[in-house]
């Protein structure tokens, strides 16, 4: 899976578990934290180990790693590239 | 129509309140019996700081009248209240305790007369109509007659004192939960990206056995002030839950301060204290037998009827003690409409049902329940029963 496939997948479970109908999909670079709260992005830490097979510590909980969509598919394309 | 007597409201919780003020401002005496010690409800006792059901999925307000004073009394009474959006729905951040101090306010303002610590025991009905209630007070009853008796208990409190046969068939199926107030949080623990791992903490205490199994769906949230945190527990509501209503309550308590204690070892949390608790919410207790019954289907192709009394919007949101919220979201654009019908009990002419207990089946209650919309029920029958 490209990193490319991988960010247009997490874009479509943010914007379909997430946001409002009909509502732009979240840009690479959007800040998910400004859209999202912690329940929110736990429901995205657990559907990202699960979907991609990879381990999110509680190390791995930053900014960089998840902060935008851009930055998911990027952590997820490290570990499992 | 009979224009003598009281229009008898049964709960002062958001339809009970609303109920009592439309009649009253509608020129009707008006008797409003809670069987807690004060006015408020739901909201205020149970300690909701976000109420939905004010505002459609553009963040529109669906209703004039109550529900739209109500938010704008309450932006007015404390700067902390806004509106924010949760996933897909929007509600608006308010204090329960600034919530009780505007409604009292305006109970007082009415003219409404509040009896607290009492219950409607009896209701007697002739002809179609129920004639006079009973009210106990402090083990002194009140007979009043009844010009209309609506209620708004929650529970079907006053309609099932006229017989079984003018409620809903099938038992009580959701959650109900209780709401920890904590404060000496650091400001800003609960927001990502340091929020999901308290979250996920929370989650795997409940799932190795740290902690009871219903705090894996424990809600969190920030509060109306910084170093504020909303916790919330489900609670199952057994069929027999009235009777068994302290005992729950208690086995609530007993879970909410091992959460409490085990917070304080996560980041962010040293410092956090209890500051309020609530009362066990109990989301569905009974609905009555209306002209008309909600369904699930009205509620999610955007119902409309020729004697809508209010609009709602808010997903059909179910509650479990296992398996936690599931939010069914109404399409896009979609609000609905609550006929009239749903809150007039069939069969009886001055017999009026708003709010939790509404005339619905399982789904439609699970959407229009909401606080916001159960202002907006209140004013309508409150209206009705005072004409």
């Amino acid at each position: 899976m490209t990193a490319a496939e991988i960010e247009d997948e997490v874009r479509r479970f943010v914007a379909g578990s997430f946001l409002p109908d009909g509502a732009d999909p979240p840009a690479a670079a959007d800040d998910l934290f400004a859209v999202l709260d912690s329940l929110q992005v736990l429901r995205l830490v657990v559907w990202v180990e699960e979907r991609f097979g990879v381990k999110v510590a509680d190390g791995d909980l930053t900014a960089d790693n998840l902060g935008s969509v851009g930055r998911v598919a990027a952590f997820v394309a490290a570990r499992t590239g | 129509m009979s224009r003598s007597g009281v229009v008898l409201v049964g709960g002062a919780g958001a339809a009970g309140m609303a109920a009592a003020l439309a009649a009253a401002r509608a020129g009707a005496e008006v008797v409003l019996v809670e069987e807690s010690p004060r006015v408020g409800g739901t909201v205020a006792d149970c300690l909701i700081h976000t109420i939905g059901g004010l505002f459609d999925d553009a963040g529109e307000l669906l209703n004039g009248g109550l529900p739209a004073e109500l938010a704008d009394a309450l932006r007015r009474a404390d700067p902390a209240t806004g509106k924010r959006r949760i996933g897909r729905a929007w509600v608006l951040d308010a204090d329960p305790d600034v919530y009780r101090a505007v409604v009292t306010q305006w109970l007082t303002k009415a003219g409404v007369r509040v009896l607290c610590g009492a219950r409607i025991v009896r209701a007697t009905e002739a002809n179609g109509r129920v004639v006079s209630a009973t009210v106990n007070r402090a083990g002194e009853a009140h007979e009043f007659p009844a010009r209309a008796v609506i209620d708004a208990t929650g529970t079907a409190e006053v309609v099932r004192l006229l017989g079984g046969s003018l409620l809903q068939p099938g038992p009580t199926r959701m959650a109900g939960g209780l709401v920890l107030r904590l404060r000496g949080v650091t400001p800003g623990a609960l927001a990502p990206p340091r929020g999901v791992a308290v979250v996920r903490a929370l989650r795997s205490a409940a799932a190795d056995g740290r902690l009871p199994v219903e705090c894996a769906h424990a809600w969190l949230d920030k509060g109306l002030r910084p170093d504020e945190v909303f916790l919330k527990l489900l609670v199952s509501t057994p069929a027999d839950w009235r009777e068994r209503e302290a005992e729950l309550t208690r086995n609530a308590l007993a879970a909410g301060g091992r959460v409490t204690d085990f917070l304080q070892g996560v980041a962010g949390f040293a410092g956090a204290a209890v500051f309020r608790v609530g009362r066990l919410g109990v989301r569905e207790g009974g609905r009555v037998r209306g002209e008309y019954t909600l369904s699930g289907d009205d509620v999610r192709q955007g119902g409309r009827f020729p004697d809508a009394a209010c609009r709602c919007a808010w997903p059909v949101e179910l509650w479990d003690a296992r398996s936690g919220v599931s939010l069914d979201y109404l399409p896009a654009g979609t609000w609905y409409e609550v006929p009239l019908r749903a809150l007039k009990v069939a069969g009886i002419a001055n017999l009026w049902a708003a709010g939790k207990c509404l005339s619905a089946d399982a789904e439609a209650q699970a959407s229009a329940r909401i606080a916001g919309c159960c202002w907006a029920m209140g004013e309508a029958a409150g209206r009705a029963a005072a004409e």
